[in-house]
């Protein structure tokens, strides 16, 4: 699935946002979301997730065969900015959350959470308690979550804000892995993810660049 | 409106995960819910055992005994057996009847000049199952025994200890004979819940008698202090809805500081309906958790250490506390589901 973004306008009260703003993301692609503080990544996110009304301009889906979609929070797996987990629960089962969520049997939704694990290299500390990872643990964690759900779109909300330049640099070398798992949106002004990502789309010049 | 496909199976089960396990945030509020629960169980029996001892303690002196007679004692009534013996049949009324004098008489096994009285069985139900009752201060209690009196010898049960009024613990007390019809006072024993300021005018009422005075209803007891009201306005009868509401605001409390963890399940794809299914079965967990302990602590108490309190009451007052501590927290959480994930997400 590709998202199209036209004349997107946002504001919060008299302060614009952004404003006529075009961009796609494409498919199976790593694309960076590019812009200073305050210009608006976060909500744009948001309002391609579904979670935020535009004040003008369409947001739309193109599935494989051109169909035009309708973007929902249920197409969309979401890595926020920091750490947001069940703190006395195991990397596992926080992982198997979002499977659970699409409705998977508990037996497939672990299998499918300790691949995820796999993929972002916490398989083996699976059963540790959340409470006991580090914040790039995490935020891997976080990624796992989103993987497993297997959702065609994955957004990351400045994934590494509150991480060290080593833990950064696992993430990006985690997303240069995972491009071709699915659509996948990261809001950042960290060069080495920016550097990790496939796309780039710069939010406040509104120009994009292919990497 | 975001969908979800979570099956009921899973989500029960992470309910009684973020409740049960001793690590998660919430365990302390179940922790509360069992103490609290088996705490609400122990007061309310303490309570009523208090009650119960205290209006045993106010029945010997003549609490809720009434004495019908002519308010004039130079010219008494005369009252009907029937009607007297008929108030048993009253809402309210425990016992009455009617108690004649029969004189003083040398009693072999109790003494010199015991007094002996006749009257009602419907005041003295023994008199079905033994000639004689004897005042429990003439003898202890124990097996029947026989006694000589005069009309011959009698059967005789040694009666439990009368309350003031009734007035037959240093006597002895025969049946009255079916030749008299009538008699100067008719006693009445209300039952021990009984209002007498509601009961007595209705029990005089049903009184037939003949003679040129009115009649009136005297106690023993002065009725200045009133248990039963005592009991139901005291301030510890609003604890179950003090710990339904305090328990209840700590959950939201602890719910507020678990936005963290309603973001990781809002932001992995679940709707912000199944999150409040979610938080509704945890707190109904504990809410049910909190009512089992107050029913098991109130069966072990009434059942096993026989504490005389009503079982039905108490696991009642479980539910109550229950409801009320998961409405507070339905109240305080109430939002939480209906956020954005995102901001769920900034708001930890």
């Amino acid at each position: 699935m590709r998202i199209d973004v036209r004349g997107a306008t946002l504001r919060f009260g008299p302060r614009t946002i952004f404003e006529s703003f075009d961009a796609s993301f494409a498919p199976g692609r790593v694309t960076a979301l590019i812009g200073p503080s305050g210009s608006g990544k976060s909500s744009l996110l948001a309002a391609m997730a579904g979670y935020l009304r535009l004040r003008a301009g369409t947001i739309r889906g193109i599935d494989d065969e051109g169909r035009e979609l309708v973007v929902t929070p249920s197409m969309v797996a979401w890595v926020p900015q920091g750490v947001n987990a069940l703190g006395a629960r195991s990397a596992l089962e926080n992982v198997m959350i979002g499977p659970l969520a699409e409705g998977a049997a508990p037996s497939l939704a672990r299998a499918r959470s300790l691949a995820a694990l796999d993929a972002v290299g916490l398989g083996p500390l699976s059963g540790k308690l959340a409470r006991q990872l580090s914040g790039g643990e995490l935020q891997r964690v976080s990624f796992a979550r989103a993987l497993a759900a297997d959702k065609p779109v994955i957004f990351a909300d400045e994934p590494s804000s509150s991480l060290d330049a080593a833990n950064t640099e696992r993430i990006a070398d985690l997303l240069a892995g995972l491009g071709s798992r699915a659509m996948i949106v990261v809001a950042t002004h960290d060069p080495l993810l920016i550097e990790a990502a496939q796309d780039e789309v710069h939010l406040r010049s509104e120009t994009r660049h292919a990497a | 409106m975001q969908r979800d496909g979570w099956r009921a199976g899973p989500l029960v089960h992470e309910a009684v995960r973020n409740v049960a396990d001793w690590r998660a945030r919430l365990f302390p509020t179940l922790v509360l819910a069992v103490v609290g629960g088996a705490a609400l169980a122990s007061l309310s029996c303490l309570e009523s055992s208090a009650l119960q001892d205290q209006l045993s303690a106010l029945r010997l002196d003549g609490r809720l005994v009434v004495e019908v007679s002519s308010a004039d004692p130079q010219q008494p009534v005369a009252i009907s057996r029937a009607s007297c013996e008929g108030l048993v049949d009253q809402p309210d009324v425990d016992r009455a009847g009617i108690v004649t004098a029969a004189g003083f008489y040398d009693v072999p096994q109790l003494g010199a000049n015991v007094p002996v009285a006749a009257a009602s069985t419907t005041l003295f139900p023994e008199l079905t199952g033994a000639t004689a009752l004897v005042g429990s201060a003439l003898r202890p209690a124990g097996a029947d025994f026989h006694l000589t009196l005069p009309s011959g010898v009698a059967l005789a049960h040694v009666m439990p200890v009368q309350p003031k009024g009734v007035d037959t613990n240093s006597g002895v007390v025969v049946a009255l004979t079916p030749s008299t019809t009538s008699g100067p006072s008719c006693r009445v024993v209300l039952s021990t819940l009984a209002s007498s300021a509601e009961a007595v005018p209705r029990v005089v009422a049903a009184l037939q008698v003949v003679g040129s005075k009115p009649v009136t209803a005297n106690s023993a007891f002065q009725d200045n202090i009133d248990p039963i009201h005592q009991y139901l306005t005291r301030t510890s009868r609003n604890l179950p809805l003090l710990l339904g509401v305090l328990g209840g605001f700590a959950a939201a409390v602890i719910n507020r500081v678990r936005l963290s963890e309603f973001a990781a399940y809002r932001l992995s794809g679940t709707s912000g309906r199944s999150l409040g299914l979610l938080i509704a079965l945890e707190q109904l967990l504990i809410g049910g958790v909190l009512a089992s302990s107050t029913a098991l602590a109130g069966a072990v108490a009434v059942g096993l250490l026989s504490y005389p309190a009503s079982l039905s009451s108490i696991v009642l007052s479980g539910f109550a506390t229950a409801g009320v501590w998961v409405l507070v927290t339905a109240l305080f959480t109430l939002d939480i589901p209906l956020r954005r994930p995102t901001d769920l997400a900034k708001d930890r």
